[in-house]
């Protein structure tokens, strides 16, 4: 397991999605500095750090991380089939389960350094835009938050994953992903919201800018998307057909 | 001889296409067995049943002796149709990669399989830059990192030119004859069957017609002359004592298969005739490989 786990670190060399995912997801704390860069010109107030971080992981959570991250899981997954390499993957002394897991892990460890890149890239913006009130429980907490939108957008990649090897091809994973972000946003501002594994993570950022906290039952139906997901994709590794 | 790849009525079926029926193989260690097929008649299929890549329909493959295993792949090398590689990495990068997932713990086996097929010059070639050529070379030099017993090819010398393909046959000889590797390679090109293998199993639309060894066969396509006559045990005395002939076999129905002397039929005839046997008819026999296999499978096509 651990030698399928650094053969996926290293199949990630130079690769141009690692650059893509850094980039896009650098997209978000940039926007967010300058639009409150905008808004201090406009109203004079000052900004507080707790409202700039939050809303810096926010724009993540609502509308680029799900396609994002997706777009990495596809890669991962993908990239046998188009690269050809499933063959000779499927025909070592290693089973295919492992290697499944091996991929999940590897994009575990992306999501969650994709998240702290975000909030590394933030940090200097805030000082750029002299936000107010920085305390080291602050950061501290801030982090944690970043960690947990990581891990409930990577909660929803098991389901990216397992439509890219039913369909051999990024496109109708990235299809859903593009679909399941809509919906997660038209559901944002309903009861709803909290319940639907694409809009729990949005869901999740825009509550704490109003110091509420999310129901348990919205943790449990993540990681129950995760597992019941997970477990699917085993699943179909251990029967498919490599008949491509 | 000990059997290393057994398949017992293997079959694969696709919705109502049944691309492999009640397949029998019998892949002996040593071998370097030809898998002749045209396009479409399930050699890829039958591979990839044998390498556990598809599920069976019915039947079952046994791979030295046992049912095929995770662990069998530590010693089996393979290469299926269009090699891949990861774009991304260059031609050594992508060898270390399969030895890290082989769990080889030495570095030199990629240096050493990197020479073995002649790559060593472009190890540090990006794979995404790589002629369809020089990709079947490293999906070789990937099936022989571990030193596998059994090295399973299908279509081996596809997108290679003339001198690759010559190349590949020379290496695929050298690892039969040096390291005793079992080949199994599927080919629709006759004359690349014809110069390597040393049994043969013919498949048409999913059935194998006819599995023998290349001796075998070419002795029962050798160039002959067919003689029908009316006593066979005073011809083949005939044979020897006046004409000096040898080499011939008899048949059932009256027949006499000569195998030498081939340009002197009709001084045969005379003097048969002259000793009083009737021949009732003469046929020069001129099948090879590629005629042998032509008939197997037309005369499957006729009684189809």
């Amino acid at each position: 397991m651990l030698r399928a786990i650094q053969v996926e670190l290293k199949k990630l060399k130079k690769a141009p999605m690692i650059w893509i995912s850094f980039l896009g997801v650098s997209i978000s704390p940039i926007l967010n500095a300058l639009i409150f860069y905008y808004l201090k010109q406009l109203f004079k107030d000052s900004i507080t750090w707790e409202a700039f971080l939050i809303q810096s992981i926010s724009f993540i959570a609502v509308f680029i991380g799900i396609l994002l991250f997706s777009l990495t899981a596809t890669y991962v997954f993908g990239r046998e089939y188009t690269e050809n390499t499933i063959k000779t993957l499927f025909t070592i002394p290693l089973s295919r389960e492992s290697i499944i897991i091996a991929k999940l892990v590897i994009l575990l460890l992306w999501s969650l350094t994709l998240v702290l890149f975000a909030f590394l890239i933030t940090i200097p913006m805030g000082f750029i835009i002299r936000a107010s009130d920085l305390s080291l429980t602050l950061m501290i907490n801030s982090l944690i938050q970043y960690l947990i939108v990581g891990l409930m957008l990577y909660a929803l990649l098991p389901i990216v994953s397992l439509v890219t090897m039913l369909t051999r091809g990024y496109i109708p994973a990235m299809a859903l992903a593009g679909i399941m972000t809509m919906i997660g946003l038209i559901l944002l501002n309903s009861d709803f919201s909290i319940y639907f594994p694409w809009s729990i993570p949005g869901i999740y950022t825009i509550q704490l800018t109003q110091g509420e906290y999310l129901p348990s039952s919205s943790y449990m139906i993540m990681a129950g998307t995760f597992l019941i997901s997970s477990i699917a994709n085993l699943t179909y590794v251990r029967l498919a057909d490599i008949d491509k | 001889m000990e059997p290393i790849i057994r398949t017992y009525n293997l079959s694969k079926q696709y919705g109502t296409h049944l691309a492999v029926k009640n397949l029998n193989l019998n892949v002996n260690r040593g071998d370097i067995y030809g898998f002749l097929g045209r396009n479409g008649a399930g050699k890829s299929t039958t591979i990839r049943l044998i390498l556990s890549l598809i599920k069976p329909t019915s039947g079952y493959v046994e791979l030295f002796n046992e049912k095929p295993g995770i662990q069998s792949f530590a010693r089996i090398g393979s290469l299926v149709e269009t090699p891949g590689a990861y774009p991304n990495l260059s031609i050594k990068e992508n060898l270390e990669i399969q030895r890290q997932l082989l769990g080889i713990n030495s570095p030199i086996a990629v240096t050493e399989t990197l020479d073995l097929v002649n790559l060593t010059k472009d190890e540090d070639k990006k794979a995404s830059t790589l002629s369809t050529g020089t990709l079947q070379r490293l999906g070789l030099a990937r099936a022989l990192l571990h030193k596998p017993e059994i090295l399973i090819l299908d279509e081996p010398t596809n997108g290679l030119d003339p001198a690759g393909i010559k190349e590949i046959r020379l290496l695929l000889k050298r690892l039969s004859e040096d390291r005793k590797i079992t080949i199994f390679m599927s080919s629709h090109i006759l004359a690349e069957i014809q110069q390597l293998a040393t049994r043969i199993g013919i498949i048409h639309r999913g059935e194998l017609l006819e599995e023998i060894d290349y001796e075998e066969l070419k002795r029962k396509n050798r160039t002959y002359l067919e003689f029908k006559v009316s006593n066979p045990v005073r011809t083949t005395w005939i044979l020897e004592e006046k004409l000096q002939i040898k080499d011939y076999s008899v048949h059932e129905e009256n027949t006499i298969r000569i195998y030498s002397h081939l340009e002197n039929s009709s001084t045969i005839n005379r003097i048969l005739v002259t000793e009083n046997i009737d021949v009732s008819s003469i046929f020069l026999n001129e099948d090879n490989l590629e005629d042998h296999f032509l008939k197997l499978t037309s005369e499957v096509k006729n009684h189809a």
